[in-house]
C-alpha cells in the first residue's frame, strides 16, 4: 500500500531555533496516529509544513505522492489549533463554502451532527461560545471524507465532556481506509483511540511505534511511557 | 476555484460596503430634499432659515461621508485580505485545494469592483445632490464630443492614455495594498503598522519619481518667451502631458506586476500565521 506521508530530511527552523530537524517518517494509511510531544518540539511546525503553511529549509515532503499543493489540500480535512472560521457567517453558510470547496464533504452527516449537539445551522459564528465554536469546527473537520486528518491540539482548550464528545466523532467517523495525525500533549485522554505513536521531541523523532508494542514490551501505558520518555 | 473564490469574498466585502454606501446615498438624498424645502439652491423661493441651516448640515454631512466612504472603501479591500489570508481565517483560506494565484486574482478582482462600485457611488451621489435635468441633458449632449476626442489627431493618444491609466489605477492600487499587507505580515508584531509603513514608503518613492519626472519634463517651459507661439505652447503642454502620463501607466504597470510577484512569493514562501 502507498504511504500516505513519507518525509525524509524535513527540516524546518525560525531564525536560530531549529523547530524540525531531518525528520525521516514514512505514516502507512489506515491508522490512527498520536503525533505526542511537550510544547514547543515542532508537532504544530510538522502539521503545518503538511498543510504548506510553512515551507521546509530542507527535504522533501509527499503526502499521497504529491508535493504540498492543491492536490494535497484537496484531500487533507486539517483542524488547526486556531477558530479559523468567518465570524460573520452563519453556520449555513460554512456548511456551502465547506460543500463548495471539497468535493469530499457530506453536508448531511455536518447536519446530523450538528442536530445532535443542538446547534442551529442559521445561528452566526460570532454568537457561538468558544467551545461551540470548536466543536463546529471539528464537524466541518470530521464530515470530509478525507484520506488523511490532520488535528492539531483538538482537546487542549475544551472540559472534559467535550473531549469526550470530539474523541467519539473522530472514532465514529473513522473510515477505515484513512489516517488521522491527533497532535497533542494531553495524552491520557486520548490513547485509547490510537494505533500508532509519534514521540517527537525537539524538532526530532524520538519513537514511532504502534500501541500495542509499547504496552507490550514496556508494560506501560502510553501516558506512562511518555512521561518516562519526556522526564524533565 | 476561481469563481467559487470570487462569490463568497463578494459575499462578504458586500454585506458592511453596501450598508456604507446606503448611507450615503441615504444621505445624498435627505440633502437634495432639504435643499429643494428650503430653497438654498436658488430654484425655489428663500425659505425658513432653520430648513436652511438643516439643508446646509446635510449637505456638510453628505461630502463627509462621501469621502469616508472612499477612504473606507480602500482600507476594507485592505483589511479583507489581511484578515482573510494572514490572521486566524488564513487557517482555512491557506489550505483550501487552490493555488496562490487564484486567492490574490479573486480578492483583487472584487477589490477592483468595489473600487469601480465606490467610484460610481461619488457620481451618483454628486448628482443626487446636486444635478438637475438641464445639467444631466448637457451632460449627456457633450458624451459624444467626448468620443470624438480619441480620434482627433492633436489629443487622441492623450485621451487614449488617459483611458489605460484610469483603467490601471484600480488594478494597481489593490496590488499595492495587498502588497503593503503581505509585507507587514514579515513582521512577528505590529503587522497592520508595517503595511501601513510600507504603503507610506511606497508612496514617498512614488512621489519622488512623480516630481523628478514633472520637473524634467517642464524644464522647456523655462524657454517661453514673446516668440512662442500658441501651438508651439500647446504642443509642448501636450508633450508635457503625454510624457508624465506614459511615465505613470509604466510605473503604475511596474507596481502591479512587481506586487503580485512579491505578494504571491510571501503567500507561497513565507507565510507567517501566529
Amino acid at each position: 500500500m502507498n504511504a500516505i506521508l513519507e518525509c525524509k530530511g524535513l527540516s524546518k527552523s525560525y531564525g536560530r531555533f531549529q523547530a524540525l530537524d531531518h525528520v525521516d517518517l514514512t505514516l502507512e494509511p489506515g491508522k490512527i496516529i498520536g503525533l505526542l510531544g511537550p510544547n514547543g518540539s515542532g508537532k504544530t511546525t510538522f502539521i503545518k509544513l503538511i498543510n504548506q503553511l510553512l515551507v521546509p529549509d530542507e527535504g522533501t515532503l509527499l503526502i499521497d505522492g504529491n508535493a504540498p499543493g492543491v492536490e494535497s489540500k484537496s484531500i487533507i480535512s486539517y483542524l488547526p489549533e486556531k477558530t479559523y472560521l468567518d465570524e460573520n457567517q452563519k453556520i449555513a453558510e460554512t456548511l456551502d463554502f465547506f460543500a463548495d470547496f471539497y468535493d469530499d464533504f457530506d453536508r448531511s452527516r455536518a447536519v446530523q451532527m450538528l442536530e445532535k449537539l443542538n446547534i442551529s445551522p442559521e445561528a452566526r459564528i460570532k454568537t457561538l461560545s468558544k467551545g461551540t465554536k470548536e466543536k463546529v469546527q471539528l464537524i466541518l473537520v470530521m464530515s470530509r471524507k478525507a484520506k488523511l486528518y490532520c488535528l492539531d491540539e483538538p482537546i487542549a482548550g475544551v472540559d472534559p465532556a467535550a473531549r469526550d464528545y470530539i474523541l467519539n466523532t473522530i472514532i465514529n467517523n473513522y473510515d477505515e481506509n484513512a489516517t488521522i495525525l491527533i497532535s497533542t500533549h494531553l495524552i491520557a485522554d486520548i490513547e485509547n483511540i490510537l494505533d500508532e505513536v509519534i514521540f517527537i521531541q525537539n524538532g526530532r523523532i524520538r519513537l514511532y511505534s504502534d500501541v500495542d508494542s509499547i504496552r507490550v514490551n514496556k508494560r506501560m501505558s502510553i501516558d506512562g511511557y511518555f512521561r518516562e520518555v519526556f522526564r524533565c | 476555484m476561481l469563481k467559487k473564490l470570487f462569490k463568497y469574498e463578494w459575499k462578504a466585502s458586500s454585506r458592511l460596503l453596501l450598508a456604507v454606501y446606503g448611507i450615503v446615498i441615504l444621505f445624498s438624498i435627505l440633502s437634495r430634499i432639504f435643499m429643494e424645502v428650503s430653497g438654498i439652491n436658488g430654484s425655489e423661493e428663500a425659505g425658513l432659515p432653520i430648513l436652511e441651516t438643516i439643508a446646509a448640515l446635510f449637505l456638510m454631512l453628505s461630502v463627509v461621508m462621501l469621502c469616508c466612504s472612499v477612504v473606507f472603501t480602500w482600507v476594507f479591500i485592505a483589511y479583507r485580505f489581511y484578515k482573510s489570508v494572514f490572521t486566524e481565517q488564513g487557517y482555512l483560506t491557506n489550505t483550501l485545494p487552490v493555488t496562490q494565484q487564484q486567492i490574490i486574482v479573486a480578492k483583487g478582482l472584487v477589490g477592483v469592483i468595489w473600487q469601480i462600485v465606490n467610484l460610481l457611488l461619488v457620481m451618483i451621489s454628486f448628482f443626487i445632490i446636486a444635478a438637475t435635468p438641464k445639467d444631466l441633458g448637457m451632460i449627456f449632449r457633450a458624451i459624444p464630443d467626448l468620443f470624438k476626442l480619441f480620434v482627433n489627431p492633436d489629443i487622441g493618444l492623450t485621451m487614449w492614455m488617459i483611458l489605460a491609466a484610469v483603467i490601471l489605477s484600480p488594478f494597481t492600487m489593490v496590488m499595492e495594498m495587498y502588497m503593503c499587507v503581505a509585507i507587514g505580515n514579515l513582521l512577528n508584531g505590529h503587522k497592520v503598522l508595517g503595511a501601513v509603513g510600507t504603503y507610506a514608503g511606497i508612496y514617498a518613492v512614488q512621489q519622488i519619481i512623480a516630481i523628478i519626472v514633472m520637473a524634467a519634463t517642464s524644464m522647456r517651459f523655462v524657454s517661453v518667451d514673446y516668440n512662442t507661439t500658441s501651438e508651439q505652447a500647446q504642443g509642448w503642454v501636450l508633450n508635457f502631458v503625454n510624457i508624465n502620463l506614459v511615465m505613470g501607466i509604466v510605473l503604475g504597470a511596474i507596481l502591479l506586476v512587481v506586487g503580485y510577484l512579491v505578494t504571491k512569493h510571501i503567500m507561497t514562501k513565507k507565510l507567517n500565521l501566529q
